[in-house]
């Protein structure tokens, strides 16, 4: 029994943590709009909800300001009266409270299990490294890894990612059952000076969050970072202004511009957030869904650490919770299924960040079913996305993209065969509007994985620019390798496409025009053409444009309508001396591409 | 038979100067290999009883060439090799499934100390 009661004071502390976060959020909305009814209720059911919680665990105090809170909430929402700052404050004070309550039963449990003599929870052994141990972090996950090969290990201290991040001295905890047995294993290892027991280990707090800070509406900070970006481009509009006589002021420009990038990097730290926000919940949330749809799956995660924009966490959780459900739900067969395919009857999914660049790369693997791109292509047939005679050209991995065409995959028959459930659409759909591109790569029976890849921050990306059919055209840099300058006779055609020799390597060659609709002829043999040589999704081709125009800092702004339904623009902005210029998506002209050639 | 090793590293010179350590440490050198890829098809092909892992490759890194060997097999023993400032790298690594690392510029005793531990295990 008393291990139930432990289950539920974690589930308890989790979930009041949660809300906590999340009254956090309401009370600065409702600072803003004082008489939103919806916001207050919302504040009411949570407190309701948290009484309720602490009431059943005997959490006298919890309940009680809880209680209170609840029906000043209540009184307001009924007098339909708006809030005013003695609530708020009031309501702020309380949540603190409750906040350091919910501290405090976790480190009160830890400790009434550390009397009990038949110890609920196991010691930490603790272990001090040599101080000359080189790459100190890595030494401590070595001798991890080796404790968890023995014996089953409950906790770390500091935990893994922190020791990843080399946040780490020359000691740290391990919490186990067999403390005696790791301790015999550990003294004979060089590295290790000293390991010891601790029945009672100070545990050390974590601070809070907002203890030395401030508060700061997310919407401020989102105005903040727009206005820096302007000024970033509007000094740098400043400069190609001026003549080059002018040198005097241009110095002071050039200083200028530099603070101004110096402050739009603060402000870029400021609005930074840890992917562990997000990636922190799939364990359990791997492990709720597994026991639910009666399969067994084991969940690995990378680079938690990786800190990224906020509204790019924001933006992109929903496609990753999605993309772990669909890795899980369709993805890994059942044991029995598994067992019959010769693998494991465990599955896995693999969840990693890598930061590329200014960019970062998102990859969600699944070791299950994979997708049958034979049975994706039919049901393109089916839907008429491709004609029979266009099949043969198609390579596998344009096939695989019809699996990105919105409403492709929220046909209940396509999503059984393809063995991926609805929205792969809608997960490329944020991607691309947060200026990103996503990949899929699959193999029958071996499993899928789809790479998200995303520029950092998204309010302001740098971009090349170039000129076409007279008008200014941005690639952002992301996809851009390099620029070349190639006479026409350098080109030739490889089985009906023209392509190009570059350092040995045979690249397609697409002409920026000829994409555009804009049929002319462009060019004899000798004409020298402006040539990108472009990255996208894993694969490289050259891009012929008019002119280059170099690469700038650039605010991206949504088109207006009905400019914005128009899938190959992510957008527009503003540049040097105030010329308009569209953002290019270049993975949609990709897929535009294809129908190019084959002529439809 | 004595312990084979796979020595995986892009550059000559290191391959040469682990092989001639572990040589000396009465190690058979089974195969080597210069980047993931080939390094993946040589353990397939030797089943080798020890790997030493260089972590910056081209094309696949060692990282991710741990990972696929580990794949295969999960027990293979893999030995990092890295330079100091890599540390990240390594915890990467080990998380992968590597079992120990030495730190470049190395000596032939820390060398062979990583390998005994690991072919302990």
């Amino acid at each position: 029994m008393k291990g139930d009661r432990d289950k539920y004071i974690e589930l308890f502390r989790e979930e009041a943590r949660e809300y906590i976060e999340r009254l956090n959020n309401l009370l600065i909305e409702m600072e803003e709009n004082s008489t939103s009814g919806e916001v207050i209720s919302e504040a009411f059911r949570i407190f309701h909800t948290l009484k309720g919680m602490a009431a059943s665990l005997g959490y006298k105090e919890i309940e009680s300001i809880s209680h209170d809170l609840e029906e000043r909430l209540e009184g307001l929402k009924k007098y339909g009266k708006g809030v005013n700052k003695e609530i708020v404050d009031r309501i702020y004070k309380g949540m603190d409270n409750i906040e350091d309550l919910v501290e405090e039963i976790g480190r009160a449990e830890g400790e009434k299990g550390k009397e009990d003599i038949t110890l609920k929870r196991s010691p930490w052994v603790k272990i001090t490294l040599n101080k000359d141990t080189e790459l100190l972090a890595a030494s401590v996950a070595v001798i991890i890894k080796r404790i968890e090969q023995e014996e089953n290990i409950e906790e770390i201290q500091p935990s893994f990612e922190e020791i990843k991040a080399g946040k780490i001295k020359d000691t740290f905890w391990v919490r186990c059952s067999n403390e005696k047995k790791v301790m015999e294993m550990l003294v004979s290892l060089n590295e290790v000076e000293e390991v010891s027991i601790e029945r009672k280990k100070e545990e050390s707090r974590v601070p809070k969050v907002g203890l030395g800070g401030i508060r700061v509406n997310v919407e401020l900070l989102d105005r903040l970072q727009n206005i820096v970006g302007e000024l970033v481009v509007f000094s740098s509009q400043l400069s190609t202004l001026l003549n080059d006589e002018d040198k005097k002021i241009k110095g002071f420009l050039d200083v200028h511009y530099r603070t101004l990038k110096e402050l739009q990097n603060v402000v870029t730290e400021i609005r930074l957030v840890p992917l562990s926000l997000i990636f922190n919940k799939f364990p359990r949330y791997v492990g709720d869904l597994s026991v639910e749809l009666g399969k067994e799956v084991s969940i690995d995660i990378f680079g938690s650490d990786i800190e990224v924009d906020r509204s790019l966490l924001e933006g992109i959780s929903e496609p990753l919770i999605h993309l772990v459900r669909n890795a899980v739900g369709h993805g890994i067969e059942t044991p029995g299924e598994r067992k019959k395919l010769n693998k494991p009857t465990t599955g896995k999914v693999t969840v990693s960040a890598k930061r590329l660049r200014g960019d970062i790369m998102i990859e969600i693997s699944d070791d299950g079913k994979g997708i049958d791109e034979k049975e994706v292509l039919s049901a393109a047939l089916r839907k008429a996305l491709v004609k029979k005679e266009e099949v043969d050209s198609l390579t596998r991995k344009e096939i695989l993209h019809f699996l990105f065409i919105p409403g492709f995959t929220t046909d209940e028959k396509v999503s059984e065969v393809s063995g991926r459930g609805i929205g792969l659409d809608v997960v490329k759909q944020i991607v691309r509007s947060v200026g990103g591109s996503v990949d899929i790569k699959t193999e029958k029976n071996k499993g899928t994985t789809i790479t998200m890849k995303m520029p950092l921050s998204m309010a302001i990306i740098r971009v090349y620019l170039f000129q076409s059919d007279g008008q200014l055209f941005a690639l952002p840099m992301t996809f851009v390798d390099e620029t070349l300058m190639i006479p026409g006779r350098f080109f030739s055609h490889l089985m009906g496409q023209e392509v190009m020799l570059l350092r040995k390597e045979i690249l397609p060659v697409y002409h920026f025009k000829k994409i555009m609709k804009n049929h002319t002829d462009y060019r004899s043999k000798d004409t020298i053409l402006s040539c990108l040589v472009v990255e996208v999704e894993n694969e490289r081709f050259a891009l012929t444009v008019d002119k280059f125009r170099g690469s700038c800092d650039a605010v991206i702004k949504p088109l207006p309508e009905p400019l914005n339904a128009i899938k190959e623009l992510t957008g527009i902005t503003i540049i040097g001396d105030g010329e308009q210029c569209l953002i290019i998506d270049l993975p949609s002209f990709k897929y535009r591409r294809i129908y190019e050639n084959t002529g439809s | 038979m004595g312990v084979r090793v796979l020595i995986v590293d892009d550059a000559i010179f290191m391959r040469k100067m682990l092989g001639d350590i572990l040589r000396k440490g009465g190690y058979e050198i089974c195969a080597e290999a210069e980047n993931g890829a080939e390094a993946v098809k040589r353990y397939l092909e030797y089943k080798p009883d020890l790997v030493t892992m260089d972590i910056i490759m081209p094309d696949i890194s060692g990282i991710d060439t741990v990972k696929e060997i580990i794949e295969k097999d999960r027990d293979a023993k893999i030995v990092m090799i890295s330079a100091m400032g890599h540390q990240s790298l390594v915890v990467e690594a080990i998380q992968a499934g590597a079992k120990d690392y030495v730190v470049k510029p190395f000596q032939p005793s820390r060398v062979l100390e990583a390998v005994q531990r690991v072919l302990k295990l």
